[in-house]
Parts: C-alpha cells; structure tokens; sequence
C-alpha cells in the first residue's frame, strides 16, 4: 500500500476493496465539525421570544415591574429589571447565586429599605397601583414574603404566630375572628392536623418544615395579593421540601405566588413559568414548559444544562 | 526513614497526669480568698445579726445593740429609684445603637458607655454633688440615685446592645416584612425575645450600684435615721461599713460586719438569679 500512494492508485483502490472505503468514509467523517459546534442549526429553531411579560394582558397581571435596577452601594446589582407577573400561578425565578434573585424579590417588598447603603430606582405597579409611592409598611402588609430560613417569631406561640401580622400591625380582632383565622390558615398551609392539639404552645419547638410551612401560614392570613418566597426549601430536607411543593401546587390556585429558587429541577416541577436571571440581568422569561424544552438563551440553555450555577 | 518511637506513651500520660494537677491545684488556688473572704465575713457577721439589728436604726457611738435597717431602707429606695432613672434611658440608646450599628452617633454612644464604664465611682459622685446637691442646697436620695443611674446606664446599655444582636436578623426581617413599623417590631417582637437578657444586665448593674460607697459619699451623704422623701438624705450599707468600721467603737465595727454579710448575701443572691435568668433561654 506505502508504494501505491499515488491518487490515481487509490481511486482505484476503493472501487475495489471494501475496507479501503471504509477507511475513507472514516476519514470523512473526521473531517465534519464537532457536534456542539453545529448546535446553531438548533438555534434556528428557538423561540424569539425571550420575555413573555408583553404576554399578559392588563387584567391578567398582579405585578408589574418597569425599569428596576437595584445599587448596592456603588455597585449594580439589578439592570433594568422588566416583569410582569401574572394573576394566576408560581413563577419561579431561578440563576446561579449571586445573579440578584433575592434581591429582586426583596426589592418587591421594599426590604431593601431596611439597609440604608442600597438604592432602589424604578416603577412597580401592584394592580393599579404604583407601590413605590405608597410607605413601605403599607406595601409590605399586601405582599407576603417567606424566608430561606424559616423564621417563626420565636416569642409567641403557634397560635399567635399565625396571627403576628394582625399583632404586628396593630389591628384589633375578636376571639371568634382569632380562631377562625387561624384555622382557616393553618388549614391552608397544611399544618392544621400537625398542630391542632398544641397552638399554643411556641412555634420554635416545630420542626423545620412545619415552622416553614407556618411562615407561609402566617403571611396568608394577612390576605395578601401576592406570596414571595426567597429559597423556601433550601434549608429543608427533601421530605419537608415535597410537602411545601405540594402546599404550593395546592395554593398556587388561590394566589399568585413568586419563588426564588436555585434548584432547577423544582423550578420545572412546581412553577408554570420561569425566569432567568444572569449577572443582575433578566435572559429570559417563559412558560416553563417552553424554556425547560426550547431555551431562547443560550446562556439559559447552559445554566439548565448544568454547565455553570 | 526515621524509625517512629510509639513506646514513650507510658511517659507521656504521666507528663498529661502532672499537667493536669497542675491546672486543678491553680483553679483551686483562684478560689481560696474568695472562700476566706466569705468565710471570714460570715464568721463576723452572723454574731452581729439577729431580728433588732435588722429592725432598729443604727445606735450611737458606745452603747449596746444598734441596726441597719436606715441602710437597708436607703440602699433599696436609691438602687431601685436609680434603676428607674437609668432603665429607660439605657434601653431606648441599647436599642437605636443595636439597629444603627455603622452609624457615627451609635459609634459615639457606644463608645462613650466604654468610658463612662470606667470613669470612677467617686468623680461621678464628685459632678452629681455639684449638679444636684449644691443647687437643691441639700443631700438626697434622689441626688444618690442619680448618681448611681449613671454608673447604671453603660452597663445596661452594652447589655441591651449585645442581647438585640443575638436575635436572629431573619426574625427581625420577618416582623417587617409583615408589615409592622419600627415601634410594633420593637415592642412585639425584639424586646420580648430581650427581656430575658436586658433584666440580667439590669441586675448586674443594679449589684454594681448596690455595693458602691463611692457615689453616695457625697450625694445622699448618709443618715441615721429612716429616710421619709426622696429629698431626704440617706445611709446605704456599703456607706455603713464605711462609717462604722473605720470608727473606735466596738458596737460599730461589730454593726459594720452585720452589714457587710447582709450585702454579701445580697450580692450573692442577685448573682444567682442572673444565672437562672440567662440559662432559661
């Protein structure tokens, strides 16, 4: 074979012999791109569509953020933040740590205001209101939050906790209104017949995921227009964290609910839309189910692929 | 290679024993005068104590029996009206301080409790006298209190600081994102999670005060009688001691032992009780 290199001797070879032609196709083959490198042929078949606030009609939106950006000091945490959230079911917003997702949902109820070095700038519309014009305590009573780390207030029992926001605020209720309230919210949050026998005893001696789960109690009973959720299940172990996805899934029905999460396998499974958040960016905000199959982004197609986060 | 020497351990485990006894003879050692001090003190005092000296007033110089209770009625009237002066005051700064951390005023306050800390007894009782006395023109127990309420106020104050930054910061942020203002949130949830520790500081400095001669000596002066108003002067029994037992007479010295284990036991007990306060949570 060394002696026969010539082209026209190796023409003739591969008429002839079938593992010759093998080793040509071989040779062919090699010389083709890598396979990720031809991935833009998949590009072309993304949506265009990389945020769906515009999606939402009027009516069917509870809050609408325009233009927020979010300093910490100097520093830009959030850039020019637009979203609207929807009326109805869990938004999930999800990017590695560090991106601005808890800072986004605690700029919604105006908890930056606690830290006199942050600064907050841009439009928030709750309903049809302007939320940023209203004091922060106002605001903060129609918008519920829970925290990563379930925080029940460790002085009062399970029974006033319930009722804190009511205690907090100063409004006056009758025992009969008391009772029904927290019945009726514990119910709610899936804690009734955990806790029936011992309201009042103090929230503290719960375990972790009841005390969540009575956070989330607590801030339902204040009737508030929208439920934010900073990392509910980080700090929880994996049955306490079915449990509140399960709660979610139930109350997601009832009123809109905005979780921040970092975990994206519970973003898909809960939420029926996401958002992607990036360096203080929004990538992209879709229905789930698209944005999980058909990214938009490529940088949301490598954060869902695992490759950083 | 070397080769590894593992047969010394015999020697090394005496070397612990040793070292060991060492460290308990020293614990043991730091004990000792405060054992004689109570020991001695106990020795003294108890054969001045019974039902008259806790119920008389102190006798004159040279005579028989005499007792304390214009001490023990002064010394409580000026702690627990210094405790009311200071408590307020202390709380409210402990509180603004403990949420304005980075801020220049709460870094001046703090610092300036630092230095009121340590600024001694005897001058604050010094300034009192010229603020108070002078211009009311006489001793009382008022001006004593005064004087005692501001080597209350670091103490309860860097108390009340460190309690408030123990508590969660997420509790705290959970009261606001409930909507509550600044005073709900205080008052609700940030003082009643604090009492505990805040009424263990008050105690601390309420046993400061209690043993203090210093401020009193030129403030409330001292009195021999039972103290009516607060205009009144008054005896304390750190005071007490002081007075009786730098004098002559027998029946004094032997009355300012009976005082000295009646603020000893005093002490004692308060000490107790803060523990079992801090423990609780």
């Amino acid at each position: 074979m060394i002696e026969t290199s010539t082209p026209n001797k190796l023409s003739n070879l591969n008429k002839k012999d079938p593992s010759q032609k093998q080793a040509a196709v071989f040779h062919k083959m090699k010389r083709l791109k890598p396979l990720s490198i031809r991935k833009p042929s998949i590009a072309k078949k993304r949506p265009q569509i990389k945020n769906i606030s515009q999606q939402f009609s009027h009516a069917e939106t509870i809050l609408s953020i325009t233009d927020l950006c979010v300093y910490f000091s100097a520093t830009k945490v959030l850039k020019n933040i637009n979203i609207n959230f929807p009326k109805k079911g869990l938004v999930a917003i999800m990017g590695p740590s560090g991106c601005g997702k808890s800072t986004l949902i605690r700029a919604i109820n105006r908890m930056h205001e606690l830290d006199q070095s942050t600064n907050v700038t841009g439009k928030l519309m709750l309903g049809n209101q302007d939320i940023t014009t209203l004091p922060a305590m106002a605001v903060r009573q129609r918008i519920g939050m829970v925290f990563q780390r379930p925080n029940p207030f460790p002085n009062m029992t399970i029974f006033q906790n319930v009722l804190s926001g009511y205690i907090l605020t100063g409004m006056r209720l009758n025992k009969k209104q008391k009772n029904e309230i927290v019945i009726e919210n514990l119910k709610k949050a899936f804690l009734w017949d955990e806790v029936k026998d011992r309201l009042h005893e103090r929230g503290t001696f719960l375990s972790g995921g009841q005390q969540q789960r009575l956070c989330i109690a607590r801030s339902l009973a204040m009737q508030v227009d929208v439920l934010l959720l900073d990392e509910p299940t980080s700090a929880l172990d994996p049955i306490a964290t079915t449990r509140i996805e399960n709660l979610l899934q139930t109350l997601k029905k009832e009123i809109p609910i905005i979780m921040v999460t970092h975990n994206t396998a519970q973003a898909s499974r809960i939420s029926d839309y996401t958002a992607f958040l990036y360096l203080g960016e929004l990538i992209e905000y879709n229905k789930t189910k698209i944005m999980f199959t058909v990214p938009s982004d490529k940088r949301t197609e490598a954060y869902l692929m695992g490759r950083f986060g | 290679m070397f080769a590894l020497q593992r047969n010394a351990t015999r020697y090394r485990i005496i070397k612990n024993h040793i070292f060991n006894g060492i460290v308990l003879f020293f614990t043991v050692l730091a004990l000792v005068p405060l054992f004689l001090i109570v020991y001695h003190v106990v020795k003294m005092g108890i054969p001045a104590i019974d039902w008259d000296f806790l119920t008389t007033t102190e006798a004159p110089p040279d005579t028989e029996g005499g007792g304390i209770v214009n001490s023990i009625v002064g010394t409580v009237a000026i702690t627990f009206l210094a405790t009311f002066i200071a408590t307020p005051f202390a709380i409210a700064a402990g509180t603004y301080i403990a949420f304005n951390r980075k801020k220049k005023l709460s870094e001046w306050v703090y610092l300036s409790c630092s230095a009121l800390q340590s600024i001694p007894a005897i001058v604050v009782g010094l300034i009192i006298y010229i603020w108070i006395v002078a211009p009311m023109g006489r001793f009382s127990i008022l001006a004593g209190s005064v004087a005692c309420a501001f080597m209350m106020f670091p103490i309860i104050i860097i108390s009340t600081v460190e309690v408030i930054s123990l508590i969660s910061n997420e509790v705290i942020e959970a009261a606001f994102a409930m909507g509550a203002s600044f005073f709900k949130t205080i008052m609700k949830v940030v003082l009643p999670i604090a009492t505990p520790g805040i009424a263990a500081g008050i105690i601390i400095a309420l046993a400061r005060v209690t043993g203090e001669a210093a401020p009193i000596l030129f403030t409330a002066f001292g009195n021999p009688f039972i103290p009516t108003t607060v205009t009144d002067p008054a005896s304390t029994l750190p005071l007490t001691i002081y007075k009786f037992a730098i004098s002559p007479y027998e029946n004094w010295q032997e009355t300012a032992w009976g005082a000295s284990f009646i603020l000893l036991l005093f002490i004692i007990v308060v000490n107790f009780t803060t523990k079992l306060l801090t423990k609780k949570r």
